[in-house]
């Protein structure tokens, strides 16, 4: 029982480190509506910002957790301008905008590879040097700040969606690309304010991987596949169901570490997608069948 | 063994791989970053059994094909209801799932070591030995791949398969069992891929789990987008032009360690290039207006 409830926590503190990367993969495919494979190599390059940041030129966490999700934001729009806006005045298809942001999470992924090696690099930050006992059950300050991390930008994304004019047009795009346009909503605009909220929710993230385990190239696309899987099982179109997908999918891979063993982790997780696509498409939340339109 | 003779029977091996990915994604419009899942899967089941159950090679062969064809049918089944955005992101899950098995399946697959000392290839009296012959071998099995596919291509299959790839809809309306179209071709794509993993099972004499990963997969991807995506002669042409890549960056002397991250980086690059520039690939499918450029 106590293992379980120990791995609970860890997976929870899992699915908040991932849940606000699902929510911005989320957003972008509603909105852009292509899978924007890219997003891991916005993390990659937001992370090793950090690290360079941090561990070579020496600043205070602060003002890493500010410049990461503001550089990554910067990523995810710079993107999206010299990419993907080029390929769509092309007319190209949804699987060729595909094939692009795949080629261009692969050149990012290995240059950073050529750049850092890859040894996973590791920044310790003193204020995260502390753990917790509860009883029988430790958490660290890492998973701690994952975990608020996460319910802030749950809350402030969920708000901004709802209260704000842009939220608005964004739903609405969402929704219907075609209906949004109709009424006024200015497309290109929309993708901009996608890519760079989307892509600014994976900074924090970013630098917390950092702090934790070191960031290294090889897990980057393993992580926007299980961003990509908290999307399919809560729903395309539904951010917080990627937000709620991304807790259930980890909770799921570490209870199942503990059943088997870590090592069939990537199978547990896709397992869980090819089941959700077999028998529940639409999501846990009902999300739309999903057909991508560039 | 020499050196242009091992280029040879690679570039003959992936060539054949990309024919039958060709099948797949050019006559089918089916997505599937799975490929190199069969081609392994058919290696290992030839493998298992001459090594461990002392089976002739040829004997293998059936069932390389059968094991491939089966699991094929898997992926196919993910296709069937939903659009080709769960075919391509449930494929990418499917190919992981294999790579863990294959890697954690320790009592079958021999776990991380893979299976070694496989014998040499005999064919009806024929012993496979030097490499003008293994060049004979692979050139053979690339004609057989090409034979098949490229009259089936030709075949009312081939027309069915294009008018369901062109408009499901308008297919059924006219009669097309989609279905029973998909799973086929998935089929025979599968079945292909298993019979040249049998073949290079035996020309490289191991098999081990990094051999079949994504990385190889979206290879394959990348060799049907540069050659152009429905022909078998751009299948060849990408196959070719992509292993040359290694080749060019070996004459420019790059140290060791970079090269595996230096030729992906120029892969991914290949990609974008080829998104923006000519996304019907050098040898374009001019059979039907919607290819994967439109």
């Amino acid at each position: 029982m106590t293992l379980f409830v120990q791995l609970f926590i860890g997976g929870i503190a899992a699915g908040a480190l991932l849940a606000p990367i699902a929510m911005g993969f989320s957003l972008i495919l509603g909105v852009a509506k292509f899978w924007h494979l890219a997003h891991g190599a916005v993390i990659l390059l937001a992370g090793y910002l950090a690290y360079v940041l941090a561990q070579q030129l020496g600043w205070p966490l602060w003002a890493v957790a500010l410049a990461a999700p503001l550089f990554a934001a910067l990523v995810g729009v710079a993107l999206n301008a010299g990419l993907y806006e080029p390929l769509r005045r092309r007319g190209v298809s949804a699987i060729v905008m595909l094939i692009a942001s795949l080629g261009a999470f692969i050149a990012i992924n290995n240059a950073l590879a050529i750049a850092f090696s890859f040894d996973p690099r590791v920044v310790r930050f003193e204020l995260f040097a502390r753990s917790w006992r509860l009883g029988e059950y430790y958490i660290d300050a890492i998973e701690i700040t994952a975990i608020v991390f996460a319910a802030v930008a749950g809350i402030v994304t969920h708000q901004v969606l709802r209260r704000t004019r842009a939220g608005l047009s964004l739903r609405a795009v969402i929704s219907s690309g075609g209906m949004a346009q109709v009424v006024g909503v200015d497309l290109a605009a929309a993708r901009r304010v996608a890519f760079a909220l989307g892509s600014a929710l994976v900074g924090i993230p970013a630098v917390l991987i950092v702090a934790d385990n070191g960031i290294t190239p090889n897990a980057a696309l393993e992580v926007v596949l299980v961003a990509a899987v908290a999307t399919i099982v809560g729903g395309i179109g539904r951010l917080m169901g990627a937000y709620a997908g991304a807790f259930l999918v980890s909770v799921l891979q570490f209870e199942a570490a503990g059943v088997v063993s870590p090592q069939w982790g990537p199978t547990v997780v896709f397992g869980v997608l090819i089941v959700f696509i077999l028998v529940r498409p639409t999501g846990l939340f009902g999300g739309p069948l999903w057909k991508s339109q560039v | 063994m020499g050196y242009i003779e091992n280029l040879i029977v690679l570039a003959a091996l992936f060539a054949a791989l990309a024919v039958t990915l060709n099948l797949l994604m050019g006559t089918g419009g089916l997505f599937s970053v799975a490929h190199a899942l069969f081609f392994g899967l058919g290696a290992y089941s030839s493998s298992i059994l001459t090594v461990t159950a002392g089976w002739p090679w040829v004997a293998t062969l059936p069932l390389a094909v059968g094991v491939a064809a089966l699991v094929s049918l898997l992926i196919a089944l993910v296709s069937l209801r939903v659009s080709e955005d769960y075919l391509i992101i449930g494929s990418f899950g499917l190919q992981i799932i294999g790579t863990n098995v294959l890697l954690n399946w320790r009592g079958l697959t021999g776990g991380p070591v893979g299976v070694s000392g496989i014998p040499l290839p005999q064919l009806f009296g024929w012993h496979i030995v030097s490499g003008p012959d293994f060049v004979l071998l692979a050139g053979a099995t690339l004609a057989v791949t090409a034979l098949v596919v490229g009259s089936l291509q030709l075949s009312p299959f081939g027309r069915g398969l294009r008018a369901i790839r062109d408009d499901e809809t308008a297919a059924r309306a006219c009669g097309k069992a989609a279905v029973a179209f998909k799973v086929q071709a998935f089929l025979i794509a599968g079945a292909l891929a298993g019979l040249a993993g049998a073949v290079y099972a035996s020309y490289i004499g191991f098999v081990s789990p990094e051999q079949f990963t994504i990385e190889l997969s979206i290879l394959f991807l990348a060799m049907i987008i540069v050659g152009g995506v429905g022909t078998i002669r751009g299948a060849i042409a990408g196959a070719v032009l992509l292993l040359a890549v290694p080749e060019i960056l070996r004459a420019l002397s790059l140290p060791r360690d970079l090269i595996g991250p230096g030729q992906q980086v120029l892969y991914g690059l290949t990609l974008i290039a080829f998104a923006l520039l000519r996304p019907q690939g050098l040898f374009p499918d001019r059979s039907s207006s919607v290819a994967v450029g439109e």
